[in-house]
């Protein structure tokens, strides 16, 4: 079986007013089913851009990635899109949720996208699974973040994604909160058997990973 | 499609954001107004139409010197509509022992179909709306003095005799010439035959008059039209008078500039507030490219949105035009004589179609912007600034010029208003870059607070600038608007003064002139100015001999066929006015022969300058060269004339004198005096016609009004949008501020300041920009004069300084009562 994903020579290259300003280059990698690799470096190293090539969220400047078997190069924005459907789940350190959608409708929009006719019962099952049962009609203005990224957590998982890529999971996050949540996303990895790219930089959590990546 | 089904669930919410309900309620406004003033001028319009169309006796007339086709008015009648004809012709009148030319109009039952026929019989019985009987003729009053008739006198025409029974006092389509000298008298269609004057050769003008249900008549005049062919006119009121046709222009114009300028305003506040939802959803677009959207999907979500949102506006707005213009029409029927004629439906539905396309229009860019959002958007901060808003409002005002041009169908106001909407957003823009300048150096010799106000501004410069320009615009037109609808307004009513001509004296002999000067004056009406005139008709411009048939146009061809009165004179006319060329020194005693042409007949018959004109004035043929073009105005009731010519070229010709002027009601049975001393000039009363052009007058200023309500509200619409659009963008950083340790009171001071500011200068370089062009639009445009309203300048600012206070005060308070870590932590 294919890698989940597997990059090969990645290069970003982003135009300043003046000069071409590179990121990195020579990035390698490969993730198998179910393993887990942090991301790490200090602020500006090009996490969030590595992670938004390796999920197909933008394209690198040369080399390739391939994300569930397919060269994302050689797909359109599109068919990008299409790809990530109900296979890949995002954490985002802002958590990103749609502020006019109560936490049930949040986590049932991938499965809508779908249109799978057991969303609603998948999506109440995925919050009660994060501990959310009470909060489901909730919006999350009247959530607390570490609530917000629990909804987060669910709307990744309830289409139990072969791989989860997180931007900073728990940066919003007090220290108990964060590793509550951080927890959580490991509990639900495991469970559901997912790979995981983690771009962070806490210690405790990328020690957490089977493989470790720095960025300088 | 499940995603959109499942998108209208989250609808509802949507709506609830402050942004969609600013979107709405542009809307709202627009499709309002464009129906609320489209159904309105609808009705105005027809009641205007109807009143005009009483100058016709009909609502469509078709003209002709041949007989017209019996099946036209079957086919008329089989369709509902009513119908009558007659027939003109000149005749000679046999008494006993006297003679005279006159005019005879035979007319068939029913005549006239609009207006009002009034004759008055032996026993002084006003007779309405009845046509002679057989065997019956009724005559002008002139004619019995001139022939020392009575009622009750026989006369004979042709080969038949009548009895005179009544005296004709008012006849609506009469003076569609007001050159028709011959008295006339009226007859029964049906005795016509009796007489055998028509035969063949005889000069004959046939009419078939209709009238009815205003889309029977446009169903009637597509199906005639076809079948007119080249010996047949269709006549509208339009052509047979000027002088309404000149109030009715105005009108419109001024109509379609009100409209106009709301939609632009309109638009402008959906684009602003359209522009601040896209930004504010960018972040949620990325999110759903992250989840596998694709970029058509996420479209069909959002417009969707739109389109219900649309839907759910237009039908409010259709309801709420038709509520308002229903009681507008109530408020208005009490000052207006006339009713207006019942509502269509047409306007309101055409308002939401029109709103439509302007919506998606101002509205499809920033949805497609939004659609391709980089998903990178997740894992970086969202632009502060909105790139590429700049050729999404392109696409939104050339949909929005296509609309004006729909809608307002004169090209010359579509182009000057866009070039001035053009010119004054450049010159707003370049008035408000220089006054920022200008704060910035004041700033550095202010108190913090105040300091603070403009570093707001200049810190966002461009968004200060495009807000006082946008801000500008909108006070710009309330200016203009208001300047043409109170001061201009007045002025072109003032046109037509107290004293403005209501007689016309006419075939005024030349060893007359002395006697009648003499005999006005003693009777009180002195400074009476007589204008000589000949009749003449055009053979040739340049080696081209003129033919009806070389003009499309019937009104061309008519001018081609017909005699004109023309005039001479060593000094132009006072009320009118040279548009090319110069007019002629007499003092040079061999000065040239030459013409001076009024534009409107220049343009009509492809006259310019230079040409040569020959004219055939009784066998005598007249050439000279154009030298001059007139501006004239034909609703002045004073006297005009299409050609004018040299002295030397004409004077020998034979010539009867003109003249109009003002006659008091208490000295109106003078001039019957008058006529009975000088039997062959005729005195025309033109009091009733002026009349129905005020009240057209009247009528549209009532129009003007209501548009004007909706140009109001769309500018205050367009300011809130400005004010709420930049809301975020300030909340985030006062709420710095405050972290930074300012005092709530230090930034409401600033705030005040810079509201302050920002409302002066948009009102200053407002009243420069809208004095410009209002003198451009009156000058230009209406053609009447401009003066400086200097009390409304200083309105402006005020209001400019208070509106921006009253919007901005909202937005103040509401931020104040957050925590600065509130607000940060919710970007």
């Amino acid at each position: 079986m294919d890698s989940v994903i597997k990059a090969e020579n990645l290069e970003k290259e982003v135009a300043t007013a003046e000069s071409r300003f590179q990121i990195f280059s020579e990035i390698n990698l490969q993730l198998e089913v179910a393993q887990s690799l942090a991301v790490v470096g200090a602020s500006g190293s090009g996490k969030s851009t590595l992670l938004g090539l390796l999920a197909g969220l933008d394209l690198p400047t040369s080399g390739h990635v391939r994300l569930l078997g397919q060269n994302l190069s050689e797909l359109d924005e599109d068919g990008r899109a299409r790809l990530r459907a109900g296979k890949v789940g995002f954490v985002f350190q802002s958590f990103h949720l749609l502020p006019s959608l109560t936490a049930l409708d949040n986590v049932m929009m991938p499965m809508e996208l779908l249109s799978l006719d057991d969303a609603r019962a998948r999506a109440e099952a995925a919050l009660s699974d994060v501990g959310l049962d009470k909060r489901m009609h909730h919006y999350p203005a009247q959530l607390s973040g570490g609530e917000q990224q629990r909804v987060a957590l669910a709307r990744a998982f309830v289409l139990q994604p072969e791989i989860l890529f997180a931007d900073e999971p728990t940066g919003n996050l007090d220290h108990a909160t964060g590793r509550m949540v951080s927890d959580l996303m490991f509990d639900l990895v495991d469970k559901h058997q997912t790979a995981i790219v983690l771009a962070t930089h806490d210690d405790a959590l990328s020690q957490r990973c089977n493989r470790i990546m720095e960025l300088e | 499609m499940k995603i959109v089904t499942n998108s209208f669930r989250f609808f509802r919410r949507e709506l609830l954001q402050p942004e969609m309900r600013l979107v709405f309620l542009s809307l709202l406004l627009t499709v309002t107004a464009m129906a609320t003033v489209g159904l309105l001028t609808d009705r105005i319009a027809g009641a205007l139409q109807r009143q005009s169309n009483e100058l016709l006796g009909a609502d469509l007339v078709v003209a002709s010197s041949r007989a017209i086709p019996d099946e036209w008015r079957q086919y008329a009648t089989g369709r509902g509509l009513e119908t009558s004809r007659f027939m003109e012709f000149p005749s000679v009148l046999i008494t006993a022992d006297d003679s005279s030319l006159t005019e005879v109009k035979a007319v068939g039952s029913g005549y006239p179909l609009r207006g009002q026929f009034i004759a008055r019989d032996r026993d002084n019985r006003l007779l309405t709306n009845v046509i002679p009987l057989q065997g019956q003729v009724w005559v002008e009053d002139n004619l019995l003095r001139k022939l020392g008739l009575t009622l009750g006198d026989e006369i004979t025409l042709g080969q038949a005799t009548f009895r005179l029974s009544a005296v004709i006092e008012q006849e609506p389509d009469r003076g569609g010439n007001l050159f028709a000298l011959a008295p006339r008298v009226l007859m029964n269609l049906d005795d016509l035959p009796a007489t055998e004057l028509i035969g063949e050769g005889s000069r004959v003008r046939h009419r078939l008059l209709i009238a009815g249900d205003p889309d029977l008549i446009n169903a009637y005049q597509n199906w005639i039209k076809q079948r007119l062919g080249q010996h047949y006119q269709l006549q509208s009121v339009r052509e047979s008078r000027p002088e309404v046709n000149a109030s009715l222009d105005r009108a419109e114009r001024f109509l379609s500039l009100s409209l106009l300028v709301t939609l632009v305003l309109a638009s402008l506040a959906t684009w602003i507030a359209m522009q601040a939802w896209v930004k504010k959803r960018l972040i949620h677009a990325a999110v759903l490219r992250t989840l596998g959207l694709t970029r058509h999907q996420i479209m069909g979500i959002y417009l969707s949105h739109l389109l219900l949102l649309t839907l759910f506006a237009c039908l409010l707005a259709m309801i709420i035009s038709w509520v308002l213009q229903g009681m507008f029409v109530s408020v208005m029927q009490s000052y207006m004589a006339a009713t207006l004629p019942g509502a269509s439906i047409m306007p309101a539905v055409i308002a939401c179609v029109l709103g439509l396309a302007l919506v998606f229009a101002f509205s499809l860019p920033a949805y497609w912007q939004l659609a391709s959002t980089s998903p990178m958007l997740v894992l970086r901060s969202v632009p502060d600034r909105f790139e590429r808003l700049n050729w999404s409002l392109l696409w939104g005002l050339i949909v929005l010029m296509a609309v004006l041009a729909w809608l307002t169908s004169d090209a010359e106001l579509l182009l000057v208003s866009l070039a001035g909407l053009v010119g004054s957003i450049v010159l707003l823009a370049l008035l408000a870059l220089g006054l920022l300048a200008m704060l910035k150096r004041i700033g550095r010799y202010l108190p913090s607070s105040y300091r603070m106000g403009i570093h707001a501004l200049t810190r966002h410069r461009r968004e200060t600038v495009i807000g006082i320009s946008v801000f500008g615009l909108a006070f710009v037109f309330v200016i203009l608007l208001t300047l043409i609808r109170t001061d201009l307004l007045d002025q072109w009513r003032d046109r037509l003064p107290p004293d403005t001509p209501n007689t016309f004296l006419i075939n005024i002999k030349h060893d007359e002139l002395p006697g009648i000067t003499r005999w006005l004056s003693d009777n009180g009406l002195s400074n009476i100015e007589f204008s000589p005139t000949v009749r003449a008709r055009l053979i040739r411009i340049n080696e081209h001999k003129v033919s009806g048939d070389d003009y499309d146009s019937p009104r061309a061809k008519r001018l081609a066929k017909r005699e004109f009165n023309l005039s001479w004179g060593d000094t132009l006319p006072s009320h009118n006015q040279l548009s090319k060329g110069q007019w002629w020194d007499e003092a040079n005693a061999n000065v040239p022969p030459q013409w001076s042409v009024e534009s409107g007949i220049a343009e009509t018959l492809g006259i310019r300058m230079g040409d040569e004109l020959a004219f055939d004035m009784a066998g005598t043929l007249v050439t000279g060269k154009v030298t001059s073009l007139r501006e004239v105005s034909w609703d002045s009731f004073k006297v005009n004339f299409f050609v004018i010519g040299t002295t030397p070229m004409l004077a020998s010709l034979p010539t009867r004198y003109i003249s109009s002027f003002y006659v008091p009601v208490d000295k109106k049975p003078l001039m019957n005096a008058m006529v009975r001393q000088y039997p062959s000039v005729a005195v025309l009363d033109v009091d009733a016609l002026m009349k129905r052009v005020r009240n057209i007058i009247d009528k549209v200023s009532y129009a003007a009004e209501a548009a004007f309500v909706f140009t109001l509200m769309a500018s205050i619409l367009l300011l809130i949008a400005i004010v709420a659009s930049g809301r975020h963008v300030r909340r985030k950083e006062n709420a710095l501020f405050r972290a930074m340790g300012a005092t709530t009171d230090l930034l409401k001071r600033a705030q005040r300041f810079e509201f302050i500011l920002m409302g002066g200068s948009a009102g200053l370089i407002a009243v420069l920009v809208a004095n410009l062009l209002a003198w451009v639009v009156s000058v230009e445009l209406l053609g009447i004069g401009f003066r400086f309203n200097l009390p409304l300048a200083v309105m402006v600012v005020a209001a400019g300084i208070a509106l921006m206070l009253l919007t901005g005060w909202g937005l103040l308070t509401r931020q104040q009562q957050q925590t600065p870590d509130s607000i940060l932590r919710q970007s």
